[in-house]
């Protein structure tokens, strides 16, 4: 790890508004080319990160470093960061070519090159026909196009989107979001994904930091995340439907989950070892499997509440000790409500969650697959 | 059924046909006497003829007060949007109390009686030696017109997309470059209407001026005013004033199909 | 950020806070006659003169009522022409408005050089009048009361028209489908929800109209001939006329008194309304 350079960087990030302190102790590395997704619900401090690398907030405390250089004292329009915001923000009143040429202008590159550049850029995103158009004539992926069209032409270093594909309809983001991965690895620019939808996260990120109150809660590949969430926040906010939190009780040889004795320790493996107290068992959707009667391993008996049917999947919520909890199945049963059922838990795909802190102590080894 | 709601609105169209003639009934009166033959005033004429017109073009005191109105009216509201861009963008962006306080300010002088206002200017600077100045008559034509354009104006920042201010400085562009490349060009349109407006107020502006302009700087409004109140109705002046509100008319269908500049009104 | 404006907010200070302070300072300043300039020594009597003759309580009264009755009759005649104008679409739209906002924008001068012309004893009015055989003299509206109102409610009708067009236009079309479904004939939606739904631009168009109609001066002028005194008048008359500042001073006082009033109970109801609503 020593001696290696970061594209970007940011060390020890603090940014309170009045009495508020948005972002705590933030620390960030992202390496050249990577595409990092910073993802969080709202509130949780991420746009604030974006501006403070764009350079239209300044930080109370901390370093941001650009390909090793600190940037804290340039001005937000020496930074030669790109960002696509949102709206795309595109100017109304030039047309696309004059839009793409904007930043070189401002960047004081000569006449000729600014030409050649603006073609480029425009190739690039596949929009060199519409040179002459105006912003309203275009579609919204178009739109989107040429904001990238403009940060490729400034070559910059480092490109932050904001919610990339939250305005487009949900046809389109499965089609926007291949584009840009596809895109983003041919510039190979070093990028920053705004977001709170995880999907997106999931799908388009090298790597994932996820945000909650101003802190950094995780770093790491997306499937590390999924399957070794560091806490609770993380299990819950990675995977739809969300993963299931069971009560794990253990005092001595007992163990009991959803207040259900477990009668053969032997199958539950690592859980037996844990200390006594009280714990979250976080077991997802898809790790659990439906029975009609219960058998001699242990099953969780349950009410069903509502049954889903999706075509490829069927989704069966229901409610154990008053808790509500969601099961997620290929086969495509017939379960009605009201119906007493039974579900295994995948005990070995299972993380232990400390019920006060929420911190994770146990999750499993990682698959070899991944 | 079908009968009383045709006739209510029948009634209703009515009644306002009879408002709208109410309230352009002076209007009319003035265009319609502008044609009368003779030096009185008769609306309708009782003979009909231009030569009033022909007189208006020729005569070299109406036509110095007109050019002394438009010369006031395009300086004062040259300085207005000037001073107004500025400080409308000061009013979305500055900080809560001020401008909500200031907000008030600008918007006074259209609650605020001229009158008082005009005594109060007269009573201040008739002790010093700016009084009758063209530019004193200038600096009030602008706080006259400021009202206008800060609300023009400022509509059109309402409407405006800052994360274009945003975009542009990532791009490189200083705060000066954004300003000017930016956002000028996306609020021109409305400061054009404000401008417009502004001048209009101006230039059919009585009290004020009447007060504080110099003896020999009479605007239109002023001469004409002072000759209905000694010597009566002219039916040259109503020639002016037929032009005026031709002109006033082309430019209000204008700023009206273009930028629905009525809603600035109340 | 702030600074940009200074430029703006240091010529209204100049131009227009000062003079009204400048007038405050006058009022209490002595005024002896054949002298121009008023001077020392700090006095109440232009206040006291106010209000022991009974003659400027009759001015302010007159103004007052004057002002009331046009306030009135200016939202009387406004209501239709502002209800039809809400229904009205596209290029009829348009024109009516022009037509609406022409008036305001050519300006007081014009309008009442017209009001002479139509009100005169030679006048259109009086030469209809006759033709009809109502009349067989010409009645002298010119210098009576009657032609001020007349000249103010034309004024300032457009004032009110538009922020009650305004209002109405916002009245979601919904709510009004709502009723008839539930039983309401085109009577019953106007006065239980149309009507009580727009009387907030009623409101504001009143006092709005009010507010100007006190501050008068030019139709006043004009149209009462100088032989009726309202406030505007007066501040004139005192001022230009007979060079006693601080008396006029006291009198624009008086008004700017009156307006605050004004303003202050229209704020107390806005706020007591958004209270109520909460």
């Amino acid at each position: 790890m020593g001696g290696r350079s970061y594209m970007l960087e940011l060390k020890n990030i603090s940014k309170s508004y009045k009495s508020n302190q948005v972002l705590k102790d933030v620390n960030l590395t992202v390496n050249d080319g990577e595409m990092i997704a910073l993802l969080g619900p709202s509130g949780s401090g991420k746009t604030t990160i974006l501006r403070l690398i764009a350079g239209f907030l300044d930080g109370n405390d901390g370093e941001i470093l650009l390909d090793g250089k600190n940037i804290n004292t340039i001005p937000a329009h020496l930074r030669n960061i790109g960002v696509v915001f949102q709206d795309y923000a595109l100017f109304p009143h030039m047309t696309v070519e004059q839009n793409v040429e904007f930043g070189l202008k401002m960047h004081k590159v000569p006449q000729e090159e600014r030409k050649a550049r603006v073609k480029e850029a425009l190739s690039v995103v596949g929009l060199q026909e519409y040179g002459a158009r105006f912003p309203k004539q275009l579609s919204g992926g178009q739109q989107q196009r040429v904001a990238i069209a403009r940060v490729v032409a400034i070559r910059a270093k480092v490109m932050l989107l904001d919610e990339p594909l939250s305005n487009l309809d949900a046809k389109l983001r499965r089609q926007v979001r291949v584009e840009l991965k596809e895109l983003q690895r041919k510039l190979n620019i070093t990028t920053v994904i705004v977001t709170h939808d995880q999907e997106e996260a999931m799908t388009m990120g090298d790597r994932i930091a996820i945000l909650n109150d101003g802190h950094i809660q995780q770093l790491g590949k997306p499937m590390e995340l999924y399957r070794q969430p560091a806490n609770k926040f993380v299990a819950g906010f990675l995977g739809t439907p969300s993963i299931n939190f069971f009560d794990l009780h253990r005092c001595g040889p007992a163990t009991g989950i959803q207040n259900v004795a477990v009668s053969a320790p032997a199958q539950l493996g690592h859980l037996s070892s844990l200390p006594d107290g009280h714990y979250d068992l976080g077991v997802r959707p898809e790790d659990m499997v439906y029975l009609k009667q219960p058998d001699d391993a242990f099953c969780l008996p349950a009410d069903v509440t509502l049954v889903e049917h999706l075509g490829a999947e069927t989704l069966i919520y229901f409610s154990s000790n008053a808790k509500a909890f969601c099961c997620r199945t290929e086969l495509s049963l017939s379960v009605e409500q009201g119906q007493k059922a039974w579900f295994h838990l995948n005990f070995a795909r299972a993380s232990i969650f400390d019920s006060e802190s929420g911190k994770c102590v146990y999750s499993p080894d990682s698959d070899p697959q991944i | 059924m079908k009968r009383q709601k045709h006739l209510s609105r029948f009634l209703l169209a009515l009644a306002a046909i009879v408002v709208l003639v109410f309230l352009l009934a002076p209007i009319i009166a003035v265009i319609g006497g502008s044609f009368n033959g003779e030096g009185y005033f008769s609306f309708p004429p009782d003979t009909w003829s231009v030569r009033w017109y022909q007189a208006a073009a020729s005569n070299e005191e109406h036509l110095s007060s007109l050019a002394h109105s438009l010369k006031v009216a395009s300086v004062a509201t040259l300085i207005s949007v000037v001073l107004c861009i500025p400080a409308s963008l000061a009013l979305v962006k500055g900080s809560r109390k001020l401008t909500s306080f200031m907000k008030k300010i600008f918007m006074a002088p259209i609650f605020l009686p001229a009158i008082v206002w005009g005594v109060g200017m007269l009573l201040f600077f008739g002790k010093t030696n700016v009084r009758g100045s063209f530019g004193l008559l200038v600096a009030a034509h602008v706080v006259l017109v400021t009202p206008y354009l800060i609300r023009v104006v400022g509509s059109s920042l309402d409407e405006f997309n800052f994360t274009l201010e945003d975009a542009a400085i990532s791009l490189g562009a200083t705060p000066a470059q954004t300003f000017l490349r930016v956002t000028l060009p996306l609020i021109s349109p409305g400061v054009v209407v404000g401008a417009v407006f502004g001048f209009m107020i101006s230039f059919s502006e009585l009290i004020i001026t009447l007060f504080i302009a110099g003896s020999n700087f009479t605007t239109f409004p002023v001469r004409v005013y002072s000759e209905m109140r000694t010597e009566g109705l002219n039916p040259m002046v109503l020639a002016y004033s037929t032009i005026i509100v031709v002109v006033v008319l082309v430019i209000s269908i204008i700023g009206e199909k273009c930028a629905r500049w009525s809603r600035f009104f109340s | 950020m702030n600074m940009l404006l200074l430029p703006l907010a240091a010529l209204f200070f100049v131009m227009f806070i000062i003079p009204f302070f400048y007038l405050l300072y006058t009022s209490f300043l002595t005024y002896t006659s054949g002298q121009v300039s008023p001077g020392m020594p700090f006095t109440l009597g232009s206040y006291l003169k106010f209000f022991r003759d009974s003659y400027y309580a009759v001015v302010i009264g007159r103004t007052l009522w004057l002002s009331l009755l046009s306030a009135v009759i200016c939202t009387i005649m406004a209501y239709p022409l502002a209800f039809f104008m809400a229904r009205a679409q596209g290029y009829l739209k348009t024109i009516l408005l022009v037509l609406v906002t022409l008036p305001l924008i050519s300006g007081v001068v014009v309008q009442t050089m017209g009001w002479y012309g139509l009100l005169a004893a030679y006048g259109t009015v009086n030469n209809i009048l006759k033709a009809l055989h109502i009349i067989h003299d010409p009645i002298q509206f010119l210098g009576t009361s009657s032609a001020i109102v007349i000249g103010l409610v034309q004024s300032f009708l457009p004032y009110m028209v538009l922020p009650i067009m305004n209002i109405l236009q916002v009245i979601p079309k919904n709510v009004l489908e709502a009723a008839e479904n539930l039983g309401a004939n085109g009577a019953q939606r106007f006065f239980r929800i149309t009507f009580p739904l727009s009387l907030g631009g009623v409101g504001a168009g009143f006092v709005l109209v009010f507010g100007a109609c006190l501050s008068s001066y030019t139709t006043p002028s004009i149209l009462g001939s100088g032989k009726v005194q309202v406030i505007g008048t007066v501040v004139y008359q005192q001022a230009m006329q007979l060079f006693n500042w601080p008396f006029s001073a006291a009198i624009s006082m008086i008004l700017l008194v009156l307006l605050l009033i004004l303003a202050v109970a229209t704020s107390l109801k806005a706020k007591r309304k958004a209270a109520n609503a909460a």
